[in-house]
């Protein structure tokens, strides 16, 4: 069986040749290597790092930031083999129908097709994530075989479900590194070379601008490569992806696919602000799904609560996912609250219980929360790029509308009540943590006026360049992305296919 | 140093010793008002009726002080009569899922209650 290709080991201003290259070595480009094993025609799959971590390769990662506080750029992804599934939580959930559509309300938003175009990729990136059969909200139908469901009355809020990656005969429970779980597959795959320590630092475009011409590749401690390519996928984060675009700027002085000011902007992340909310339920009891994740049906649950398609559309708000954390006392004002409520509602509150709630939230696009190159470069001489990053406050406003549908239906159900915790921005910030889901940047639109790719992932304008990964999503959900990001790079892997067919 | 002007110096105490006790007196009537005693009217029998749904005066009188806080337009007057429609002649609980079923919510530090609770412990607060 081969082993992987080592850049270190090739010798200086070698020109490679391939079909497609696929640029990173993450969830995107390990799953587009796999689905496109045995196709008529030659991979390489290019890797910055090597097998395992390395301090000087996550170095170039390093980049600034102005405005909202934010997870440093070099602090919440991995750049080795498996890329950052090698520390991912493994929370796995499609995105809605609502998720794809244009919603009149919210700017930007729209992707160019309709969930169904993605949804027969779903069950291969199930497979590919190892979460089990694709159940998620079809749980409810053995709903009570997962324990008790907290009664709801009717209304825009319901019980949703989540489901977990979990590695294949990994003893400790991880989810799936992509890196280790595949690498003997890849390694099995006779169309594909794998290529570790390859540092793109350069898309270099063929005169005409129109077409890929070869990519620039650099090794750390000197040396670099040329690897000349027939068509070629961009897949190392959304933060990656748009560097490399505005980086790559000796042919298009904008950078590649930046005709139009659009590359590195939209960023966004899934907001996963702490304690939003203190629930009462009046019982005092909390099924166990709901505290953590639970194994049923050959797959690991954890139930949540999630607004409604149809409360979405009405109350204009944005997607979110709400868990329940963990218990929490109440003060002598909640005490009383509780008290006086069960009291008229005419039950017995005297076992109730609170419990800290905690969400993802999904952000609004906007436009000034973006990547732009900075004069530093890193060790390779690439830019380095600063982050603005910001968050609108009607971003929580939406969740708290929703967090006070909530309470309205624990109200109707007689089961519990709710606090709201956070009202003002400050308070807001004070709790916020982000779930390091990087997306956004290179944004799919049929326009290159309102968009990097299109909706078969190409760089608009550039015919032989495509991107994969969650830097693509228009606009971001509330799910979290692997899944979904997968089951669009299948597509894109069809796709390829077709182009070499 | 003028007789006028030894005579002008305990006048001067006395006016700032006045004004220390005016300040005294206005920062206790604010913690009272805090605490929700300058609410308080003398009782009146008018209001029995509603009074009569509270199972628990100290909490509903805790929850009252902090909805007043928060809506500083409450008068029992305008109050109670709303109340007496919305309730009529049906029991709290029942009343109380109505306010669930069509919104009608306060938040009251956060805490996200049905209406007619929150303004049954207002009155509650403000009614001995």
């Amino acid at each position: 069986m081969p082993a992987f290709l080592d850049a270190r080991s090739v010798p200086a201003d070698t020109v490679l040749e391939t079909d497609l290259a696929i640029v990173g070595g993450g969830p995107a480009g390990i799953s587009l290597a796999l689905a496109l094993a045995g196709a008529p025609f030659k991979v390489t799959l290019l890797e910055s790092g090597g097998l395992t971590f390395d301090d000087k390769t996550q170095a170039l990662y390093a980049g600034t930031q102005t405005g909202v506080p934010y997870l440093a750029l070099n602090g919440s992804r991995l750049r080795y083999f498996g890329g950052s599934s090698n520390h991912w939580g493994g929370w796995t959930r499609p995105l809605d129908e609502s998720d794809f559509q244009k919603r009149d309300w919210l700017p930007y938003s729209g992707w160019p097709f309709a969930r169904k175009e993605i949804e027969a990729y779903f069950p291969r990136a199930q497979e590919l994530v190892e979460a089990g059969p694709f159940l998620y909200d079809e749980t409810m139908v053995f709903s009570d075989e997962l324990g008790r469901t907290i009664p709801l009355g009717d209304g825009g809020v319901y019980t949703s479900y989540f489901q977990f990656s979990k590695w294949k005969d990994n003893v400790d429970d991880l989810p799936t590194h992509f890196g280790q779980r595949y690498a003997e597959d890849l390694k099995r795959t006779p169309n594909l070379n794998v290529m570790l320590h390859a540092n793109i630092t350069g898309l270099r475009l063929a005169p005409n601008a129109k077409t890929l011409d070869h990519l620039d590749i650099a090794v750390l401690g000197g040396g670099s490569l040329k690897l000349k390519a027939k068509h070629a996928v961009l897949a190392c984060g959304a933060i990656e992806n748009a560097r490399l675009l505005l980086a790559s700027n000796d042919v298009m002085k904008t950078g590649v696919g930046n005709q139009n000011d659009m590359v590195g902007r939209f960023f966004a992340d899934h907001p996963i602000p702490r304690d939003t909310a203190t629930m009462v339920l009046f019982d005092g009891a909390i099924p166990s799904f709901y505290l953590a994740a639970q194994t049923a049906h050959g797959a690991i649950f954890r139930k949540t609560f999630s607004p409604t398609e149809e409360f979405k559309r009405k109350n204009m708000v944005l997607g979110s996912l709400t868990t329940v954390e963990n218990s929490v006392s109440l003060d002598a004002t909640g005490r009383a609250m509780v008290a006086a409520t069960a009291d008229a509602l005419g039950i017995d509150g005297r076992n109730a219980k609170a419990f800290s709630l905690g969400c993802g939230m999904e952000m609004a696009p906007d436009p000034d929360r973006r990547l732009t190159l900075t004069t530093e470069k890193d060790a390779l001489g690439l830019p380095r790029l600063k982050l603005h990053m910001t968050i609108a406050d009607s971003d929580f406003a939406h969740y708290r509308d929703t967090m006070k549908e909530l309470g309205r239906q624990l109200l109707l159900a007689k089961s519990g009540l709710i606090r709201l915790n956070q009202a003002s921005r400050k308070e807001w910030l004070s709790v916020m943590d982000w779930g390091s889901h990087h997306l956004g940047t290179t944004r799919m639109h049929a326009d290159p006026k309102n968009g990097v790719v299109d909706a078969n992932q190409q760089v608009h304008g550039v015919a032989n360049l495509f991107v994969a990964g969650s830097s693509v999503f228009p606009t971001y959900g509330s799910s979290n992305p692997t899944m979904n990001l997968i089951a669009l790079t299948l597509r894109l892997g069809d796709h390829i296919k077709s182009l070499f067919a | 140093m003028s007789e006028k002007e030894k005579i002008s110096i305990p006048r001067r105490r006395l006016v700032i010793g006045g004004l220390a006790a005016l300040g005294v007196g206005v920062m206790g009537a604010y913690t009272l008002q805090t605490l929700g005693f300058m609410y308080r009217r003398p009782h009146n029998k008018q209001y029995d009726d509603l009074l009569s749904l509270i199972w628990n005066r100290e909490n509903a009188e805790r929850i009252g002080v902090i909805v007043l806080d928060e809506d500083g337009q409450f008068e029992p007057w305008t109050v109670a009569p709303q109340l007496r429609r919305r309730i009529g002649k049906r029991k709290l609980p029942e009343v109380i899922l109505e306010d669930a079923k069509q919104g009608r919510l306060v938040e009251a530090r956060g805490w996200v209650i049905p209406e007619t609770l929150a303004l049954l412990s207002a009155l509650s607060a403000v009614i001995r």
